[in-house]
């Protein structure tokens, strides 16, 4: 089945007030692919991951998810394409209320009829891939950050999905781990045809897993190819990227003004609270 | 911000019931975990309060009414105004600066540290998985906790009558239960549903939209306070006025 797009995504257009985030960006993730986006800070990254997954809507431009058109869907038909696929965050996102084995067991119990027998096997297995056994009955709080992320990795392939999104997940990872993280991607998508869109800063991680990338820039897409013409690519602003050079075409401003958008951003009291109150509520 | 509330507002309502005749039927125990935390735990604070208002107020009673020589009216006094009044308002307080700061601190939390959008993205509803357990919970404990409230004042007041006023045990239960109508006690339960809806919608609604990270919480935090204490407070002079002045 390799071959068949799983994502496809066509002129897609964001923009916040006046300022756009997303340039018109087009591209298609085949099924059994690992594509790896890369980019700096606030390059808009993040905003084209909540695009793909219907939590954001574009202000222009399509996005077609197991060939669904995901920008026209309503809550319900997008709950139903999200219990199809899983998604690794940033931090892992784990709910601090549960237990590490009942985190992983949350979408089983949601989304499937198994038993309970059943569901802990199944909790009990995944945590096993990811190098936790025997940590079902900790809580999140008591477990390291690259544990937290890794947790979050069991919890999104719970339900054995068929696409994967990860966001960042070996950042805060110690190196072995990160290869164990990336094996086990590589062994999801190779045996068993899942499909991954990775978002990533870590190179040598993107290298080992991508068998395709995009380089975001200033909202649009600057490169995209397989991993070697990637890594030959004529485009300074790729070459300082993927070797980590301070001195190059990409400006240093830039994250900046892209953080202006993001949702996060922490306030900077009394510095003209009320204008950016009323663009947010905009 | 208002037009958020109202969208809780509906959800909730789909939620509770309307889903469960599609199937979507709520978990039980969910709610009991959050019964146990919204109400059980406040008991003792609940408690405490209401029979200091309790022996308050039969002492201002005590005291006005001695001057006419009327202290045999203590009992009726401390009895309507705690069923009527104190005893649904003192304890919807508590349980705002309690249970409702508590409720708008956890779900402000797990808003900024991406745990409700990682629900979503698991296609679990925010709504379902995580207020409308606390709602159903709220709804039960507080009304619960009333009626508790109003033993405990009740039995503050006797304890002045009985013990500084030398009034008989038996003498203050036959005061005290001819004065009051069932109505009252009654009235008191139907507004501490009311205040149940409105404290853990606000603390809901507050928690659910934080933005900006731990600042973010704590102003949610504070703005849950104050709204549900202004609009239980209003709520309660709105349904005084109709329910004893058949305005």
């Amino acid at each position: 089945m390799n071959g068949t797009p799983v994502i496809e995504v066509s002129n897609l257009v964001r923009r916040f007030g006046d300022r756009t985030v997303l340039k018109d960006i087009s591209f298609q993730v085949d099924s059994g692919e690992t594509l790896v986006i890369m980019g700096g800070s606030g390059c808009g990254k993040s905003t084209l991951l909540r695009h793909i997954i219907g939590s954001m809507k574009p202000t222009s431009g399509s996005v077609k998810i197991f060939g669904e058109e995901i920008t026209a869907m309503n809550e319900r038909e997008i709950e139903a394409v999200r219990k199809r696929f899983g998604m690794l965050f940033q931090s892992g996102a784990l709910l601090a209320s549960l237990t590490v084995g009942e985190n992983v067991a949350l979408p089983l119990e949601q989304h499937s009829e198994k038993s309970p027998d059943v569901i802990e096997e199944i909790v009990e297995q995944k945590l096993k891939l990811v190098g936790l056994s025997g940590f079902e009955n900790l809580k999140p709080a008591e477990i390291s950050g690259g544990m937290k992320k890794r947790v979050g990795l069991a919890r999104a392939l719970a339900l054995d999905p068929e696409l994967l999104f990860s966001d960042e997940p070996t950042s805060g990872l110690d190196p072995i781990m990160t290869a164990v993280v990336d094996q086990l991607t590589l062994k999801l998508t190779h045996g068993e045809h899942m499909t991954a869109v990775v978002v990533t800063h870590d190179m040598t991680s993107a290298f080992r897993i991508a068998t395709r990338m995009i380089m975001l820039g200033h909202g649009s897409i600057v490169a995209q190819g397989t991993p070697d013409e990637i890594r030959n690519s004529a485009n300074p602003e790729v070459q300082q990227f993927i070797n980590g050079e301070a001195d190059g075409p990409i400006p240093l401003n830039l994250s900046q003004d892209e953080h202006e958008h993001h949702q996060h951003v922490k306030p900077r009291p009394f510095v003209g609270a009320r204008h950016r109150f009323h663009r947010k509520t905009a | 911000m208002l037009r958020n509330y109202l969208r809780l507002n509906l959800s909730l309502l789909y939620w509770v019931f309307v889903a469960p005749f599609r199937g979507q039927f709520f978990k039980i125990s969910p709610i009991f975990r959050q019964m146990v935390f919204i109400g059980v735990r406040a008991t003792s604070m609940v408690a405490l309060t209401a029979f200091s208002i309790g022996v308050t107020l039969a002492m201002q009673a005590a005291h006005s009414l001695q001057q006419m020589g009327a202290e045999i009216y203590v009992p009726d006094l401390v009895m309507l105004s705690i069923l009527r009044e104190m005893g649904p308002v003192l304890i919807a307080v508590i349980v705002i600066g309690r249970s409702g700061s508590a409720v708008a601190a956890e779900l402000g939390t797990m808003k900024v540290s991406e745990e409700i959008e990682a629900l979503e993205v698991m296609a679990i509803n925010p709504i379902q998985y995580l207020v409308v357990p606390r709602f159903l919970a709220m709804m039960i404990m507080l009304p619960a906790l009333t009626i508790f409230g109003n033993y405990i004042g009740v039995l503050g007041g006797w304890a002045v009558c009985r013990f500084a006023l030398n009034f008989n045990t038996a003498g203050f239960i036959m005061r005290a239960l001819e004065s009051a109508d069932t109505w009252d006690l009654y009235s008191g339960i139907v507004k501490s549903v009311v205040f149940a809806w409105i404290v853990i919608t606000i603390a809901c609604n507050a928690g659910l939209h934080v933005e900006g990270g731990a600042e973010g919480v704590g102003q949610a935090t504070t703005a849950s306070v104050v709204q549900a204490l202004l609009a239980m407070l209003v709520t309660n002079a709105i349904l005084t006025g109709i329910f004893f002045f058949g305005a």
